[in-house]
């Protein structure tokens, strides 16, 4: 009893100094940059796979010729709404990633200069937000267009840049990294396929709301969808694989 | 395969989907109680968001047996196969109680249901903090510091559930009256001041289960 009574204190008193390392420590977590960028990772990912569960289920009642065109108009309104965290996180997730990386040692050879991976990144977010912001004009086109070439030209870089990167041995890339990026790269054909599966999608509703339901309407937007839906779940499974790799570092 | 990393891919996807789903809920529930919409389509949006909400749900109670495994296999959590499997068993059970509360809403039954559900909520609430109080003192069965602040915030995020639970109840009720008499101003205020406190509890949920993930992914740097 008394024995325990002492180790009940001693326990107490190491609550006490697990508080103190906790806040002593803390400051040092601000300056832990891994960390930050880690958790940063990690909540891309959530904004990412999380939300876009609630664009697929509302996307499935756009079609649901039950729903009144009111509803479909409010649905319409929070897949838009919500789709923005999806469409932040894809540009995000490629410029966290590289940060990491250098965390663990990477790109050394280039110094400082890792940091400009942000530049292009930020172009794409201005045209991403351009293209949505400006749907339906000519505005909008030229940021669809330019959105796509971006799309296009960070695929080439991941397929054809860090595969040369990694057999001429510029620079250090290990199997997993490499894996990584091919699969950063086919999500993004995944968004490719889902982009331009859905693009018959627009049109067909503006044609609903402006004529109202009809058979041959409902019956191209639910061809939509039925197109989009294979290129999500691949999008999806792209998404758990990629988490996958980067969990358990595999050695190939 | 390396089963450590498939659990820890597991338990990243149950916050995933937890967290992530949430924001669907969140932003249309702000919707239904928008009074320039028919009831139709506020009642639609309701059903979408009472689809989407089930999500979340699931992955709270499937959040814990899959970070009890995790905790077994690095040897900082109870060493019983037998425990995990019964712990396991007993949240497939309780997610197919959530799952028939959902299916039942509305009757007599799934009232019965989720009144199961809170009071099994509490007892879970308070058997977790016990076991946290009882390990802080006894290092057992939680055998290290992160873990023990982990679950914590956890049994706060369920604190919180129930909070939303109880806030919401009003929300349910005005909205059946909705149905019944039409709109009103005593009804949508009834509406909007039910869901503004539910605002705190979800905030709630956001924060600690972020804290717990961020705990999880930095308990090596910063214990």
């Amino acid at each position: 009893m008394v024995f325990n009574f002492h180790r009940s204190i001693y326990r107490n008193l190491e609550t006490h100094n697990l508080i103190f390392t906790l806040v002593k420590r803390t400051k040092l977590i601000f300056i832990d940059t891994q960390i930050f960028w880690l958790t940063f990772h990690v909540f891309i990912l959530v904004y990412w796979l999380g939300a876009d569960i609630s664009v697929f289920y509302g996307s499935t009642q756009l079609t649901n010729t039950k729903n009144s065109i009111e509803t479909r108009l409010v649905i319409v309104k929070i897949i838009s709404f919500v789709n923005w965290f999806p469409n932040i996180a894809n540009i995000l997730i490629f410029p966290v990633g590289i940060m990491l990386l250098a965390g663990l040692g990477y790109f050394t050879e280039v110094g400082k200069l890792i940091y400009l991976v942000w530049f292009p990144f930020l172009f794409w977010f201005f045209f991403i937000a351009g293209s949505i912001t400006q749907r339906g004009t000519s505005m909008g086109k030229v940021y669809l267009y330019l959105d796509s070439l971006m799309r296009i030209l960070l695929i080439s870089f991941v397929y054809i840049g860090i595969s040369f990167l990694y057999f001429s041995d510029v620079i250090f890339i290990e199997d997993w990294v490499l894996l990584k990026f091919y699969l950063y790269g086919y999500i993004l054909i995944c968004g490719f396929g889902i982009k331009y599966s859905y693009s018959g999608f627009a049109p067909a509703f503006k044609n609903l709301i402006e004529n109202g339901p009809s058979i041959e309407i409902e019956k191209k937007l639910s061809a939509s969808r039925k197109m989009v839906k294979p290129w999500v779940l691949a999008l999806w499974l792209g998404l758990v694989l990629l988490s996958y790799i980067g969990i358990s570092k595999p050695d190939f | 395969m390396d089963w450590h990393s498939f659990w820890v891919l597991l338990h990243l996807l149950t916050f995933v989907y937890w967290v992530g789903a949430d924001l669907g809920v969140f932003y249309s529930a702000r919707l239904v109680v928008n009074p320039n919409y028919s009831f139709e389509t506020r009642l639609q949006i309701l059903k979408l968001l009472g689809w989407i909400d089930m999500i979340p749900r699931y992955m709270l109670l499937l959040t814990f047996p899959i970070g009890l495994t995790l905790s077994y296999s690095i040897n900082i959590g109870p060493q019983s196969v037998a425990l995990l499997l019964i712990v396991h068993l007993i949240f497939v059970l309780w997610v197919f109680l959530v799952f028939k509360i959902h299916k039942e809403e509305g009757s007599l039954l799934g009232s019965k249901l989720a009144g199961i559900d809170l009071y099994l909520r509490l007892v879970f609430i308070i058997l977790l903090i016990s076991l946290c109080l009882y390990s802080i003192i006894m290092q057992y069965p939680f055998k290290t510091d992160w873990l023990i602040i982990k679950i914590i915030l956890f049994s706060c995020t369920i604190i919180c559930g129930v909070g939303i639970r109880i806030t919401f109840k009003p929300f349910m009720i005005a909205f059946m009256e909705l149905s019944k008499n039409g709109s009103s101003v005593k009804i949508e205020d009834k509406m909007r001041r039910s869901l503004n406190h539910a605002v705190p509890f979800v905030i709630g949920i956001w924060i600690f289960a972020g804290l717990a993930a961020f705990i999880g992914l930095s308990h090596e740097r910063l214990f």
